[in-house]
């Protein structure tokens, strides 16, 4: 025989179990619609991405051929893979000098300066930064036409080189040339975030080791680059991961990997294999290489970042 | 804040309100092509009028990209987005590709549903059948062009040399460059070419060799290592390295048309480009060179009319469309606003149609003598063929670059064409 | 200062060195765009000309559809903007103010997907809107681009809410408001001025992207945005040596962004170097 429950029991009860059960979904209703996004198109790809390099296609055929770990195989063998590979580092290296310790230097340079003129070199020097891209680009395949009417040419024609060099054919040029101009869109960001992170040394700290005798390359050395080296770290960090995101846009627009996939690095090159040659297994057998590559890396990062930041602590 | 909300609350909906077009019962097709308002884009306009105005009801829409393979490129991109543009220009190297690939709608089935066959009746069979593969044709026969050589007549009298006997053969070529460098150091010789292989293998084919060759196990095997393939390409190579050739791609014609090159080596399709682009005023062309005695073999340029779409309404009004295109009318127009050679060649003696534009062109007519020396353009076959062109490519950059000898990289490049198409089956005629 | 008088005018040399050529594409941008056609080529070397010519911007303006594409880039960056802030504001304070089973995991999965370089997301990306039909659509361009990089937003935020007193937010609890309230009533306007930063970090580079509004939206001009019109003009042949022309629409695109950043400068300076400070 059911007794009748009063409604304020009914009422304590539902509280009661908002209390315990709703409660709880809160916070994941607050995270849920950005995890969505991220879930769907962020980790989708990726998963999808791994399913697909183990199948041979061409992204329009309904079907999908399996072909296993052909992919993989096939690319260890290709030399021009190991080019795009060793291109990549190359690319890599240039940015630590032009993006890391170019920056740094300035921004060591810059610290002696009044901040209204740090104000103004930081403006300046982030201009390009603020251009999309592509646009900046088109400004660099100008400079470097093949004519001897393309600015670089005419320059060189200036100091008696009268043959123009075609620098976005030729195999020797082609790279450094697309580098040069992805560091440069680069380069007044990383001057910021440096100048930012030595001006976070507490003055007195370095007033202290001026008197202490530390003067100019030692003071730098021994005060100033260790409390510096969280930042210079991230900085190299950030070089290193976005590196060839970078340069993906200047490669698009000014040589298309080429010649001869001489300006070629990874990230393009799975653009290339999946919407040029639409061989979409390939491509993304190329990605998972990548994708580990990248992983590891950003793990030791992390790994690393963490020690130090307790270290300092 | 609130002012940026809103404008990007403006801004979506009065986009949403752009995109969403009232309903139309108007059929709306694309028209995919590489024709810009310098080469063939006002006769797209000029007969897309045209049509129109016979067709009230259909609406199409020219959609011009810069080259042979991005076309390609993007109508796959397009077909695997679900929506296929409804009439390509699609080049001819890419046949084999399109065959193997992509969901093309035959003309046999085309001309089943809505007829029109009349209009292929002047078509020459060789000509119409060039889109044949495996029994069905995969396109309609559109463009046709073939290389020539056009050049400066100023700038050969200012270097010595006599505009009215240009050279003939890849000797004298390289002889009239050199006497061209000392004395205006300039480079002679400017070759078109970008994204795809038909200027490598016009030097090759005239020289006797073959991108692809039938095997005699029926699968085809790349013929780019060929001792003949070889010396082609190094000839070139060498060019670029003396100075007598300029390496700047589809540059090239830049150069050329503003008087920094005396020669250009492109499709005669460009003579309507190189005319209102030139900044110098006698434009000449002669027919592409020999290697030495060997009769040239000149790859036919140009593309065919292929057809994608799905829905049945688009697909007859795109066939309708390209019915007015191969018409008598339709090709006087487009030969005399590019260069392509005529579909139907009688019309170029019909003084109705062509027979005053030849007489008043006599750089058209170089292009119609060497006719008798065009051959298929090849297309590398399956679903790696766009991969196998783009290996051939890079070794002809490579070369050209100076990285490899051209034997280096065309061995490197046949192997890798091998890898990718080798097992493709073919049958009896080669490329 | 610390340093000497000799060594302080050197380092402004250098600085002044490196700024000025560093502007130098931008001035050449600005100057090439402003002669007229047939003398873009004349004198490479002077970047400017007297007298302007306005001939190469009346060319653009007339042959490109740019009030279109101006508000493709408009509703483009203004919706992922303000997406992403709507999602990230939420997440980050949830991460920060709520404990709960999962936080650590998910917060790393966060963390996770922007470690993910963006070639990997194309294909699959371009395939789920295609089966959506939203190729080509302006929807299609924003719906992906509001989960990449979204964990930067939701990263920084956090960061910011963590560093908030915790005591108003007690007093606020102790007063009654729910957690909704505390949100948008106590945090947010306080932090105002972190999420001014996340949005125009968000909105720059949104606007000046390209490979994905030319893949998803490049197949039709209705759906072009500003940077994929420039690189379809110049890579279409009536526009390949038009250099002008060229350099006039590549100032058209740029100018929002520039305009922005010179009005807010110190916002966007901040705004740059708080993201990769905090990360």
């Amino acid at each position: 025989m059911a007794t009748r429950i009063p409604s304020a029991k009914i009422l304590t009860a539902c509280r009661a179990w908002y209390n315990t059960y709703l409660k709880k979904l809160v916070p994941y209703l607050y995270i849920a619609p950005a995890l969505n996004f991220i879930i769907i198109f962020v980790f989708y790809p990726l998963a999808r991405t791994f399913q697909i390099s183990f199948y041979e296609w061409n992204i329009i055929r309904d079907r999908q051929n399996y072909v296993g770990l052909e992919n993989y195989i096939r690319l260890f063998f290709d030399p021009n893979f190991r080019q795009i590979l060793v291109q990549s580092l190359i690319y890599l290296l240039i940015s630590v000098f032009a993006v890391v310790a170019l920056p740094i230097l300035l921004a060591l340079l810059a610290l002696q300066l009044t901040d209204k003129e740090i104000d103004l070199y930081q403006s300046l020097m982030f201009f390009p930064t603020v251009i999309p891209t592509s646009v900046a680009a088109l400004v660099w395949v100008w400079f470097y036409l093949p004519t001897r009417t393309g600015l670089f040419n005419a320059l060189l024609h200036l100091f008696g080189v009268t043959q123009p060099v075609q620098w976005l054919t030729n195999s020797a040029t082609a790279l450094p040339a697309v580098a040069l101009v992805s560091n440069w869109k680069v380069m007044g960001f990383h001057f910021l975030i440096a100048l930012a992170g030595l001006k976070a040394i507490p003055r007195d700290c370095l007033e202290a080791a001026y008197i202490d005798g530390a003067h100019g390359w030692s003071l730098i050395r021994h005060v100033i680059l260790p409390l510096f080296a969280p930042t210079g770290l991230f900085i190299l960090v950030i070089t290193l991961l976005q590196g060839l995101e970078y340069v993906f846009v200047p490669i698009r627009v000014m040589t298309l990997g080429g010649p001869a996939n001489a300006s070629n690095n990874l990230m393009y090159a799975i653009y290339q294999e999946g919407f040029q040659f639409f061989r979409a297994g390939y491509a993304s057998a190329m990605s998972v290489v990548m994708i580990t590559l990248f992983g590891g890396f950003a793990y030791l990062q992390y790994r690393l970042l963490d020690r130090r930041v307790n270290y300092d602590r | 804040m609130k002012l940026r909300l809103l404008l990007s609350l403006c801004g979506l909906v009065s986009v949403f309100s752009i995109s969403t077009a009232a309903a139309q019962e108007k059929i709306t097709i694309e028209y995919w092509n590489i024709n810009t308002s310098t080469f063939g884009g006002p006769q797209v306009d000029a007969l897309i009028a045209s049509f129109e105005a016979k067709n009230p009801n259909i609406n199409v829409e020219s959609r011009p990209k810069d080259r042979y393979d991005t076309l390609v490129q993007d109508a796959q991109t397009a077909i695997a987005g679900g929506n296929p543009p409804d009439i390509v220009q699609i080049g001819w190297p890419y046949l084999r590709y399109t065959s193997a690939t992509l969901p093309y709608i035959s003309i046999e089935s085309l001309v089943e549903k809505y007829g029109g066959a009349e209009a292929f009746a002047d078509i020459p069979k060789n000509i119409f059948d060039l889109t044949l593969v495996n029994g069905e044709h995969v396109g309609l026969a559109y463009s046709l062009s073939n290389a020539v050589v056009y050049y400066n007549p100023e700038l050969f009298r200012k270097a010595g040399l006599d505009p009215d006997n240009p050279p003939r053969t890849i000797q004298e070529w390289t002889e009239a460059a050199a006497v061209f460098k000392k004395a205006l150091n300039l480079p002679l010789i400017a070759i078109d070419y970008s994204g795809d292989n038909w200027a490598i293998e016009n030097l090759i084919a005239s020289n006797g060799g073959n991108l692809l060759i039938c095997e005699a196990d029926g699968t085809f095997a790349a013929g780019v290592s060929s001792p003949e393939a070889v010396e082609a390409l190094q000839t070139w190579a060498d060019w670029v390295a003396k100075g007598y050739a300029v390496n700047a791609l589809d540059q090239a014609r830049t150069v050329f048309w503003t008087g920094q090159a005396g020669a250009l080596f492109w499709s005669i399709a460009g003579r309507g480009a190189i005319t209102s682009n030139k900044t110098f005023d006698e434009l000449r062309a002669t027919t592409y060179p020999q290697f030495g005695d060997k009769p040239t073999r000149l790859p036919t340029g140009g593309n065919m009319l292929v057809f994608f779409a799905s829905d049945p309404a688009r697909q007859e009004a795109a066939w309708r469309f390209a019915l007015h295109l191969v018409s008598p009318e339709g090709i006087t127009e487009w030969t005399k606003g590019t260069g392509y050679i005529p579909l139907i060649p009688k019309l170029a003696e019909d003084p109705k149609y062509l027979a005053s534009f030849y007489a008043e062109n006599p750089i058209q007519r170089v292009a119609t003598r060497q006719i008798e020396n065009m051959i298929v353009w090849t297309s590398f076959p399956g679903e790696n063929g766009l991969a196998a062109g783009a290996a051939l490519f890079r070794a002809v950059q490579a070369a050209l670059g100076g990285q490899l000898t051209a034997g280096a990289a065309l061995s490197a490049a046949a192997k890798e064409i091998n890898d990718l198409i080798g097992n493709e089956p073919c049958s009896g005629t080669s490329r | 200062m610390i340093a000497s008088r000799s060594e302080i005018w050197l380092s402004r040399g250098v600085l002044i060195t490196v700024a000025v050529l560093n502007l130098m594409p931008l001035i050449y941008l600005v100057g090439i765009s402003f002669r007229a056609p047939q003398l873009v080529f004349v004198n490479p070397l002077f970047p400017l000309t007297v007298p302007l010519s306005f001939e190469n911007y009346r060319a653009v303006l007339s042959q490109m559809d740019i009030l279109r594409y101006l508000l493709n880039s408009i509703a483009f960056s203004g919706s992922v903007t303000v997406g992403q802030l709507l999602l990230a504001i939420p997440a980050a304070f949830s991460f920060t103010y709520f404990s709960f089973r999962f936080k650590n995991i998910l917060l790393g999965l966060v963390i996770l997907s922007l470690v993910v370089p963006f070639v990997v997301t194309y294909i699959p990306n371009y395939l789920l809107l295609a089966k959506w039909r939203l190729i080509n659509t302006i929807l299609g361009l924003i719906l992906p681009m509001l989960g990449i990089s979204l964990g930067f937003g939701i990263f920084l935020l956090r960061q910011h809410f963590m560093g908030f007193p915790r005591e108003i937010i007690e007093a606020a609890m102790i007063d009654g408001a729910n957690s909704w309230d505390i949100l948008w009533r106590v945090v947010l306007p306080a932090n105002l001025s972190p999420v001014v930063a996340v949005g125009i970090y968000v909105m720059i580079n949104t606007w000046n992207q390209f490979i994905w509004p030319l893949l998803v939206g490049g197949g039709h001009p209705r759906s072009y945005t500003l940077t994929v019109a420039v690189q379809i003009f110049y890579t279409s042949p009536e526009g390949s040596d038009y250099w002008g022309a060229i350099m006039a629409a590549s100032v058209l695109a740029s100018l929002p962004t520039v305009i922005v950043f010179l009005l807010m400068r110190r916002k966007v300076l901040a705004s740059f170097v708080e993201g990769a400070l905090r990360g």
